[in-house]
């Protein structure tokens, strides 16, 4: 009868030295973009009417998804008092069905990165992005989430949080206005407008 | 904080009294790096300047500059104290046994400057993830992925 194996538990030191070389990896890893899903703009919005020809039931879905977006709390830096500043009563978001801000992302859709991505947070970020159940929606707030911002170039940052994940709707501004958010969450929905309903959808 | 002007200028001759490496004017005591613990500790525990604000450090081409922000609460002032290390052996007594506050900010500077505190139990990266290679805030730094 074999004995069972000690559990393998590191010392401080070395489960240290395991993260880094977790964050290590991750960045050598994402040194290119990820693509975005299509190139889409408002004339192609309007092409797009004419090609795709929707059911009753996508119609249906669709608006299910798009009137309640639950977004998850997942806020590194000061773009995130401007969301807040638009979850409460003068802008509101509860008027998009928005306002259920879940913890967990396991029981949300939209992913509002706002703020600077740092390269030792960003495997944190890619595993809440991957404990979130299809389908699901990433807007990225603010130019540090768009392309690294003023914090470019430097040694600490993600360029932008297409590195990470892929990103739907990029809302520039430093920070951007409550209106410049909302503006951004109704061409996410205009964008929602558009899914077939697939049974089996491509993983992103 | 910052008024008191006499009982800072009286602080400073009590020190240039007290040690005779201590070159002041300014506005900050300059003193050699060998000496700082003992410096520290007269200060603490003497002349009341027992709370420790701040370390900080930077980088002049030949030597690395540290400066020490002491205040006395009681007479609400402050007083600078400055030292440099050589930049081929970047080495200093570590204030972290006397105040513990100055743990987090030596493994700062460790991890951004370079420096090492001697006497220090657990200086290692605190800011930069383990494994990083280079000491970023110095001004020859290059960036390898």
């Amino acid at each position: 009868m074999e004995i069972a194996e000690q559990p393998f538990i590191p010392s401080l030191n070395e489960a240290d030295f395991y993260e880094g070389s977790e964050i290590k990896n991750l960045r050598h890893d994402s040194q290119a973009v990820i693509p975005d899903d299509m190139d889409w703009s408002d004339e192609t919005v309007k092409e797009l009417n004419k090609n795709i020809i929707l059911t009753t039931l996508d119609d249906a879905i669709n608006w299910a998804h798009k009137a309640s977006l639950w977004p998850v709390t997942c806020f590194t830096a000061c773009c995130t008092f401007e969301f807040i500043a638009t979850s409460m009563s003068r802008f509101d978001i509860a008027r998009f069905g928005m306002e259920v801000l879940r913890p967990s992302p396991r029981q949300a859709d939209l992913l509002v990165c706002g703020g600077t991505l740092t390269w030792k947070m960003a495997p944190q970020i890619k595993r809440i992005y991957e404990q979130m159940a299809e389908p699901k929606w990433v807007i990225a707030m603010g130019a540090c989430a768009v392309s690294g911002g003023i914090f470019q170039d430097s040694y600490a940052v993600v360029p932008g949080y297409n590195h990470i994940i892929p990103v739907d709707v990029y809302i520039p501004g430093c920070p951007p206005r409550p209106e410049t958010l909302l503006y951004g969450l109704e061409t996410l929905r205009k964008k929602i407008d558009h899914d077939k309903c697939e049974w089996e959808k491509k993983s992103k | 904080m910052r008024m008191g002007k006499e009982i800072k200028m009286k602080t400073y001759d009590a020190l240039s009294k007290q040690f005779e490496y201590v070159k002041t004017g300014n506005g900050f005591a300059e003193i050699p790096s060998e000496n700082i613990l003992e410096c520290t500790e007269w200060l603490k525990n003497e002349a009341g300047y027992d709370y420790l604000e701040m370390i900080t450090a930077s980088d002049h081409n030949e030597k690395f500059l540290l400066v020490y922000t002491l205040i006395n609460v009681v007479d609400k002032t402050d007083i600078i104290i400055r030292t440099s290390v050589p930049r081929e052996k970047p080495e200093i007594d570590s204030l972290s046994n006397i105040w513990t506050g100055a743990d987090f900010q030596e493994r700062e500077i460790f991890d951004l400057m370079g420096i090492v505190f001697k006497g220090h139990k657990n200086l290692k990266r605190i800011v930069l993830w383990d494994g990083f290679e280079g000491h970023p805030q110095r001004k020859d730094f290059k960036d390898v992925i």
